[in-house]
């Protein structure tokens, strides 16, 4: 696998600054902050919920805040006009835990619906466009006509992933991406997130609790815990920490004698 | 902190090629990605036009200012129809990124979406319609058998019935459909009053004006607009529920934890509307005399007493007639909806459909029994 560490001077793409999230009186987010350079492959890691997917609707601006500022790609998502958030989002992928595929349609045309949407491809290139981030996915060729409830769950993440992609978006965001999947599938999943990094520059922030893709598939983790982010650095630097919910986490806790 | 506004604010210019004769370049310029690339790809035959064919053409992608997998897959798409005619491409300039994107779209390979699987014939269409029907209409005799058996061993041992769930249903499908059937039946029994009020007078005979409301009130309009308020706001809610349940599975959830869904979901709704729509038309008959007692005294102003002497006057099988339908109304109500959401397979449109035929179904059995009582009862002189 390329171990491409994205150069310290790349800009910031995504930018979160003293962000807090509250349900009621339960505060799920407190002060956090988090800086994301241009072209780096970020896992977001953190025990259940503390509140993992509340921070990726956040960036993804399907939720706001509670208070706290977040920066994507270089544009201040507090005041957005309709059409700015339109145009922002366009730039963003998401991948949903579920899938979220819609039910009524084929996976084929799952992935054309935002290449039809927001593009003037005529039919053909549009349906190659589509088939591509199918095959690329790793889904094939005759998944296309399949409805979602007559695929597996890892089917269904692929087909998912292949949706994200539709539109070659700057910020790749996946939650959960390979649970489910089954052990070669994972890692030839991280092999392409790696590689669409690699060739379109595209920054990817993902939540896993993989281990192996914590480990070998992203260049730094952000660590949750305590309500913000905890630790941010890459995993082997990690594995060397002494905070006590690290150490947890990682089962690295020193054997003494 | 300096920001630099690189990504935020750019301009968009769609991909465009532009061809030197002279000096045998394709020049590329613009956004060769899905947003940029759409024109381009619409007239792609128009551009390459003026090349000759046998040429040996150059791409110089210098002003591409940016690339995505759409736009590689474009150069591909201009490489196989120049080829196709005879001339060649040569990519050997593309930039280092450029052409990673190109190898990333070639090694995937084959990309034409296999073909739909096909469609039936005119007569496998005919045939495999009819086999639905008539699978559709065994399915819902094994649904009724399913719930009849089911039920009559509960309704033996009604300490097993689900207690809970059915008072639930009951509110939901009883106390709340109250306002909306009383100010129904009350505006219906005041236009009927009115309506026949103004005919009798003319004969003089607006003494007979509460047997007339008391009848059709009693008989048929309470029963009949009860069950179709009823069959829209409950029967509806039926199939909704019970479909999205199951879209996310947990219909088969209850499978797997050895729960019938049938008595979990379908009896308690089943039981619970055979109990409200038959107290809901009890009210919708009070609700329909009082509209029209009200107008045959304000307005052809009939003595209260003689108009309550000659509602009680009224042979009691008017009532009962009415009352008897109520409960079949329910269960006829209630198992159109649990079956329609039973039916739902997979996809949220199944909801949506479902919810629909159920109201549809629903409307008209009730008013198919309604007129098959009408007949049954008039036979037995009732
Ligand atoms: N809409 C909501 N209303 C109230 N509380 C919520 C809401 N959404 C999330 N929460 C709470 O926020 C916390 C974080 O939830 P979140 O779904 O982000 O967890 P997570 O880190 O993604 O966990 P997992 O790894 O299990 O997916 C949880 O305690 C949850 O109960
Ligand atoms: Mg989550």
């Amino acid at each position: 696998m390329n171990h491409h560490v994205p150069a310290q001077d790349a800009p910031p793409v995504i930018e979160v600054h003293d962000l807090s999230n509250r349900f009621g009186s339960k505060t799920v987010h407190e002060n956090l902050d988090l800086c994301i350079t241009k072209g780096s492959v970020i896992a977001l890691v953190g025990g259940s919920g503390t509140g993992k997917t509340v921070l990726l609707n956040n960036l993804v601006l399907l939720r706001p805040p509670t208070t706290g500022s977040i920066r994507l790609l270089g544009q201040d998502t507090a005041n957005l006009s309709y059409a700015e958030r339109q145009a922002l989002q366009l730039r963003l992928g998401l991948m949903f835990q579920m899938g979220a595929l819609f039910t009524s349609l084929s996976v084929l045309e799952n992935v054309c619906l935002p290449l039809i949407e927001h593009t003037d491809l005529p039919k053909p290139v549009r349906e190659e466009l589509a088939m591509l981030k199918i095959r690329l996915a790793g889904l094939p060729a005759d998944a296309a006509h399949k409805r979602p409830n007559e695929l597996s769950g890892g089917m269904i993440k692929r087909a998912a992933l292949a949706r994200a992609l539709a539109l070659d978006p700057e910020i790749l965001f996946l939650d959960e991406p390979t649970s489910g999947l089954d052990p070669v599938g994972a890692r030839a999943f991280d092999a392409l997130v790696n590689e669409l990094r690699d060739l379109l520059g595209i920054t990817v922030f993902q939540i896993t609790h993989d281990l192996d893709s914590i480990l070998h598939g992203v260049d730094k983790v952000a660590f949750l815990a305590r309500k913000r982010v905890l630790a941010f650095a890459p995993a082997h630097e990690l594995m060397q920490s002494t905070e006590p919910e690290l150490v947890e986490y990682f089962n690295t806790r020193p054997t003494q004698e | 902190m300096h920001r630099k506004p690189s990504t935020a604010a750019v301009t968009r210019s769609p991909a465009q090629l532009a061809w030197q004769a002279e000096s045998g370049v394709l020049q590329a310029m613009g956004d060769w990605d899905a947003r940029g690339g759409g024109e381009l790809a619409e007239r792609l035959e128009k551009w390459l036009a003026p090349i000759p064919a046998g040429q040996r053409v150059r791409l110089d992608s210098q002003r591409i200012s940016r690339m995505d997998t759409a736009g590689a897959l474009l150069l591909l798409q201009i490489r196989d129809l120049l080829q196709a005619r005879g001339a060649t491409l040569d990519l050997s300039s593309l930039l280092d990124d450029q052409h990673e994107l190109i190898e990333l779209v070639q090694r995937v390979g084959e990309l034409t979406p296999p073909s739909e699987p096909p469609r039936l014939n005119p007569l496998q269409a005919v045939g495999k319609t009819t086999l639905d029907i008539v699978a559709n209409a065994y399915d819902t005799l094994v649904f009724l058998g399913e719930v009849v058996t089911r039920t009559l061993p509960l309704i033996l041992q009604p300490w097993r019935l689900r207690w809970r769930e059915i008072i639930n249903e009951i509110q939901a499908a009883g106390s709340r459909s109250v306002p909306i059937v009383a100010l129904l039946t009350f505006l219906i029994g005041v236009v009927i009053a009115y309506q026949s009020g103004v005919t009798m007078q003319q004969y003089g005979a607006t003494v007979f004006l509460p047997d007339m409301i008391g009848i059709i009130t009693l008989r048929e309009m309470a029963p009949l607009i009860t069950a179709i308020v009823v069959a829209g706001r409950t029967g509806s809610s039926y199939a909704a529920a019970i479909g999205t349940m199951k879209v996310t599975q947990e219909v088969d959830a209850l499978r797997s934890l050895a729960i019938s869904p049938i008595e979990m979901l379908v009896i308690p709704r089943v039981l619970a509307l055979a109990v409200a729509l038959p107290l809901l038309t009890v009210m919708a008959m009070a609700m329909g005399l009082y509209g029209g007692v009200l107008i045959a005294y304000e307005i052809f102003g009939l003595d209260l007493n003689v108009a309550m002497n000659r509602l009680g006057a009224l042979p009691h099988s008017h009532f009962w007639v009415g009352m008897v339908k109520a409960p079949v109304f329910a269960l006829v109500i209630a198992m159109i909806g649990c079956h329609e959401g039973m039916k739902v397979r997979g996809s949220a449109a199944d909801v949506g459909r479902s919810t629909t035929s159920s109201v549809v179904q629903a409307i008209f059995w009730v008013i198919v029994i309604d007129a098959i009582f009408a007949v049954m009862f008039s036979k037995l002189g009732l």
